[in-house]
């Protein structure tokens, strides 16, 4: 950000950012608790209900669009890749998009899989860039493709990073912000099967390694997973991201629905697998005007 | 009698559904449920089962963890048909500073017999809550062994007086059991009643009192069993995986952990149904899933403590 915050602006956008919590509308939708947003709208924007807002749905709106220009956190990020990129670049049809995927040492902030398979790593403004090579080369050990997703101001920074990795960059654009492709990522072919079976689920695992060779290992459940990291290293590295890929579009995914909901809250839909009817629900909720 | 607390929670509840279906005969377990979930399948279940082998239990009204806290009338509605008959139940209420507004509750709904259970914040002078400890309804109270006075009073009102422990010590990760093989779980059993005249004991069985929600796959599996000890003393054993490092293959972990138990028990050697269900799954290289060893762990300290008042 060029300009220092003042310290009481900088104190409004957390707590803007902190609305935009799972943990909080997990609550929403299971009670009818409006508490975490009305705390800050009492302290900061009550003044504005009937003018700026008058609903909840519209209070969200402007918080983020707050965000979106003064506070661009990890929220802001996840949300406008999905909005920017996967919805208007790649497609939801046949992709399906996770959040936080355990890969080695390291959490990805997002994956996709469709033909290929893509981890994306955030780095905001706000963010240091501690760790960021030992989650890369994580990231590259068993996706395809991976992405810094930045700030134009840190495009240069990142651009020094090994080559293979691209850079997204959010850009500011006419008053608006756009999900730019500063570098596109080098597709490795390479993959660690003692790895990938580790961010696999149990049946994902068997499913992998019965589909390549016909049959599970005759052996007890208890020694199943050596047996299958051990057989799964035998699998050529193309048929094996194949596999992979094929593994994780069958998980249970809400990337199809994610068009139909608030643009605002794609990212929190995603987190909390959303389906239709309690999206309805929620929807019903954040429609009614605010009440304190 | 040994009063175990246990959140109506579906594998505490199987825990108790299965213990009853054969110990029901001779039972010294009274339990005691605080409801903690909107949903009430396993609850009801689980009551059902306990009526049918005529086995009494309290259930809390004002539960003070989870979906129900403050939801008296949501519970109530929800169990209505298995609570008609009083004779098979009785009420519990936790009591902090909440005093007044229980005895309001207890009056207008005419409940004859209740248990409290006292927390620490509890001030046995006040006034409110004298005046709830003096209701004729009042007959069973649960106490935390530090307060002396609280049970004088409640002596001298003639009400059951029972003591409740926090006896799990609960490490921050599993893996942190690997160097407590095993510790010392409690052996008030032997001196509660003569010695220090209370009318029964309580405790959280193997879990901790605190409430804890969901949790993530953990990187160690544990599995912790009480036992009798030098004849007279009760323990629990943790019997903990080797390979620690990272949460995947939870399968051979169990392996590893179970493998560790039924050494253990064959050695002793000791047995039960919950042993054996264990030592079961273990035989036939089957991993039961996180939910049943917690199960499997909670019916052997009722297993436990039910044989030990037993004889």
């Amino acid at each position: 950000m060029k300009k220092q915050m003042a310290h009481g602006q900088k104190e409004k956008m957390r707590s803007y950012a902190s609305i935009f919590s799972s943990t909080s509308f997990a609550r929403l939708l299971k009670n009818e608790d409006f508490d975490f947003i009305n705390k800050k709208i009492e302290r900061y924007d009550s003044n504005k209900i009937g003018k700026n807002f008058t609903t909840y749905s519209e209070y969200i709106r402007y918080a983020y669009n707050s965000l979106k220009k003064e506070y661009r956190c990890e929220y802001v990020y996840k949300n406008e890749l999905i909005n920017e990129l996967l919805l208007k670049k790649y497609g939801t049809e046949n992709t399906v998009v996770i959040n936080e995927f355990k890969v080695g040492n390291s959490v990805a902030d997002m994956v996709l899989f469709n033909g290929t398979s893509k981890a994306f790593e955030i780095k905001t403004e706000l963010d240091s860039e501690k760790r960021l090579s030992g989650q890369l080369n994580d990231y590259t050990k068993i996706f395809k493709e991976c992405y810094i997703v930045t700030h134009e101001s840190l495009i240069e920074k990142y651009l020094e990073t090994d080559e293979k990795i691209g850079v997204i960059a959010i850009i500011k654009h006419n008053n608006s912000f756009k999900m730019r492709e500063v570098r596109k990522a080098t597709v490795s072919e390479d993959i660690d099967a003692s790895v990938l079976i580790r961010s696999l689920r149990t049946q994902e695992y068997k499913n992998v390694v019965m589909a390549y060779f016909g049959q599970l290992p005759c052996v007890s459940n208890f020694q199943m997973f050596d047996e299958c990291a051990f057989l799964m290293k035998q699998i050529p590295n193309s048929e094996l991201h194949r596999l992979f890929i094929t593994e994780l579009k069958k998980r249970a995914s809400n990337t199809q629905l994610l068009q139909s909901f608030y643009k605002e809250l794609r990212q929190l839909c995603l987190s909390l697998k959303i389906n239709q009817k309690d999206y309805q629900e929620l929807s019903l909720k954040l429609s009614q005007p605010i009440k304190l | 009698m040994y009063y175990p607390y246990l959140r109506g929670k579906q594998f505490e509840l199987l825990a108790l559904r299965e213990f009853v279906e054969k110990y029901s005969d001779n039972c010294k377990v009274f339990p005691i449920i605080e409801p903690v979930k909107n949903s009430f399948n396993s609850m009801k279940i689980a009551l059902k089962k306990l009526q049918e082998k005529n086995v009494p239990y309290a259930l809390i009204l004002n539960p003070q963890n989870g979906e129900l806290i403050g939801k008296v009338e949501t519970i109530l509605e929800e169990l209505v048909e298995l609570l008609l008959d009083t004779d098979k139940w009785i009420p519990a209420y936790i009591v902090n500073t909440n005093a007044k507004g229980i005895s309001n509750h207890i009056q207008t709904k005419g409940y004859q017999q209740v248990m409290l259970i006292c927390q620490n914040s509890v001030d046995s002078n006040n006034l409110e809550f004298l005046e709830l400890i003096n209701l004729p309804g009042i007959t069973k109270a649960l106490i935390s062994n530090d307060n002396r006075s609280l049970k004088r009073k409640l002596d001298r009102l003639g009400k059951d007086v029972i003591r409740l422990d926090d006896n799990f010590k609960p490490q921050k990760r599993n893996s942190d059991y690997v160097d407590i093989p095993e510790e010392i779980f409690t052996e008030e059993h032997r001196y509660y009643d003569i010695e220090d005249k209370y009318q029964g004991l309580g405790d959280y069985t193997v879990l901790t009192s605190d409430f804890l929600e969901g949790g993530r796959l953990p990187y160690a599996v544990a599995i912790h069993l009480t036992y009798e000890k030098n004849s007279d003393e009760i323990w629990v054993r943790h019997f903990v995986s080797d390979t620690n490092d990272d949460s995947t293959n939870i399968q051979g972990k169990f392996g590893e952990a179970a493998e560790k138990a039924v050494h253990f028990f064959e050695q002793i050697p000791f047995s039960n149904d919950s042993i054996a269900e264990l030592t079961g799954y273990y035989r036939n290289e089957q991993y039961p899933g996180l939910g049943v060893l917690k199960k499997i762990s909670i019916k052997n300290h009722l297993e436990l403590m039910n044989s030990i008042l037993s004889h």
